[in-house]
């Protein structure tokens, strides 16, 4: 498998190889867009020396029926509008609410097998919306990390990434989008957690059962997603345990 | 030729042919790719990630039992367990130096903890794989970097249990844990290594060096990133007027006393010294 860096943003199959060519030949270019030039003169060129544009039109008969009268000109029906041609404006962004909720709904419910649909799918909106609302809950303490925040995501995004095309099968390759994707909308039970913490105060053991309950529970559904979509079975586990130590590092941030 | 370069340059802005800069961009881009392709290929780590958990959870198991192995017993060396346990010892000192309030110049704690644990096992493995080559020892660097990285498991068990468990002896449980299950680690090690090795004088001088480095790196863990929390504990529990349960309780609200306390523990530990 050769790594581009598009490979990053875009799965790419096992085989695509680089075959493009090395040297960079000005001359050959040069003759190709002459010839180019060459091939597209006989179709101005045409008989009597007239130019015809269309090929469809060879008549030397002034034809009446080819002149243009406005009245023939029937415009489109009513019903069609514009944007009928369009896609609708939140397709366009590619957001949409349907998969959004069910991927909501898949992390909080750890154990639910996911829907079809939504296993392969990548949005980033989600996971940036918990980010910050992450960010923002850690602002109750009092605490400014929302470097910490993006630090914390970028390094454990590259890892898991790595870890995850390493262990996945060469013909099921995930892109790092996708890992974004995943560990962002796992984040929720993280900012859950930290608004709890927020607005109770427990006893320290009580604190220390809940974020690893919590933390279980993001690194079950993050697992579960990963290796769903990228057909690992039998390795829950393996991924699960990358998942601990990444959510992990959020429950520091959020206890300390 | 040359009039030919004069020309591209020439007609570059005109007809939107690249320049020579961007022509050299996109030789250098491709040739660059090739070789990392090449030569950084992801694929040749592939194989030693393929593992099932029952297999890591027996070679965990194992890294603590020395059992000096069978001659013909041959294993196949995977890194998925030992970067894991790696991953585990950088959050385990990241919690330690957080405890310990330590503080990092130049960077911050999780790229120190991350540097001090890749660095050691990465630079040890080297290390050890130069001296076993001169040693004539018939271990391959994948090999190494195995064994090396399940031995760490004993530091995560130690590191882990001296964080979270504060006694008034605290350094005998340490020591304690240190000796014994350190040591277990090392001893298994040292086995492995040294049944690769021929030469009896090399075997001894290798399994020195092996356990030297590894129980010296327990200790370096322990010491530089453990030791203020314990003292500060210690002065905390002696006052008697801050009660303290567990470690996760933070020292944060006797920030106004800390000052005092950590003065008069630093007398207490003069007078130790004296």
């Amino acid at each position: 498998m050769s790594w581009n860096s598009q490979d990053f943003f875009s799965s790419s199959p096992y085989n695509q190889q680089y075959t493009g060519s090395i040297s960079y030949d000005f001359q050959q270019q040069q003759q190709q867009q002459q010839q180019n030039y060459s091939l597209s003169q006989p179709y101005t060129q045409y008989s009597n020396d007239n130019f015809i544009p269309s090929p469809y039109n060879f008549n030397s008969q002034v034809n009446n029926n080819q002149f243009y009268y406005p009245n023939h000109y029937i415009p489109p029906t009513a019903t069609s509008n514009q944007n009928d041609d369009e896609p609708p404006l939140l397709e366009e962004l590619g957001i949409n609410f349907d998969h959004i909720f069910k991927k909501t709904k898949s992390v909080l419910n750890p154990f639910a097998i996911p829907d079809l649909s939504i296993r392969d799918d990548i949005d980033l909106a989600g996971p940036l919306i918990f980010c910050l609302i992450f960010a923002f809950s850690l602002l109750l303490f009092g605490k400014i990390h929302f470097g910490y925040v993006y630090g914390i995501v970028t390094l454990g995004t590259f890892g898991m990434y790595g870890l995850l095309n390493l262990m996945a099968s060469s013909d099921k390759s995930c892109s790092g989008l996708f890992v974004i994707s995943v560990l962002g909308y796992c984040l929720l039970p993280m900012v859950i957690l930290s608004f709890l913490s927020f607005l109770f105060k427990f006893n320290s053991f009580i604190n220390i059962i809940l974020t690893i309950i919590f933390i279980l529970w993001c690194s079950i559904s993050a697992s579960k997603l990963f290796t769903i979509s990228l057909a690992m079975i039998g390795q829950q586990l393996l991924v699960a345990y990358p998942c601990v130590l990444f959510y992990g590092v959020f429950a520091l941030l959020t206890m300390f | 030729m040359p009039n030919n370069n004069n020309n591209q340059q020439t007609t570059s802005l005109e007809s939107g042919i690249p320049s020579v800069g961007s022509i050299v961009w996109t030789a250098g881009r491709t040739r660059a790719q090739q070789a990392i392709n090449l030569y950084a290929n992801i694929d040749y780590l592939r194989p030693y990630f393929d593992v099932e958990p029952k297999e890591i959870l027996h070679r965990l198991f194992h890294a603590l039992i020395p059992r000096w192995p069978l001659p013909d017993e041959n294993f196949k060396p995977e890194l998925y367990g030992p970067s894991m346990i790696v991953f585990t010892l950088a959050a385990i000192l990241i919690y330690q130096m957080k405890l310990a309030s330590h503080s990092v110049q130049d960077g911050t704690l999780i790229g120190a903890s991350f540097l001090v644990c890749f660095g050691y096992w990465i630079g040890s493995s080297f290390a050890i794989s130069s001296v076993s080559f001169v040693c004539n020892t018939h271990l391959s660097l994948m090999q190494i970097l195995h064994i090396n990285g399940y031995a760490l498991f004993s530091h995560c068990i130690v590191l882990f249990l001296a964080t979270f468990i504060h006694t008034g002896h605290d350094h005998l449980l340490f020591y304690g844990l240190w000796c014994i299950v350190g040591g277990a680690a090392a001893v298994r090690m040292m086995f492995v290594i040294m049944t690769r090795t021929i030469n009896p004088r090399y075997r001894l001088l290798l399994g020195l060096f092996v356990s030297a480095i590894h129980m010296f790196f327990l200790l370096y863990l322990h010491f530089a990133y453990h030791e203020l929390a314990e003292i500060v504990s210690h002065a905390l529990n002696n006052e008697g007027t801050v009660p303290i349960d567990l470690p996760v309780k933070p020292v944060l609200p006797v920030v106004s006393r800390l000052v005092d306390v950590v003065s008069q523990s630093n007398d207490r530990l003069m007078a130790r010294n004296n």
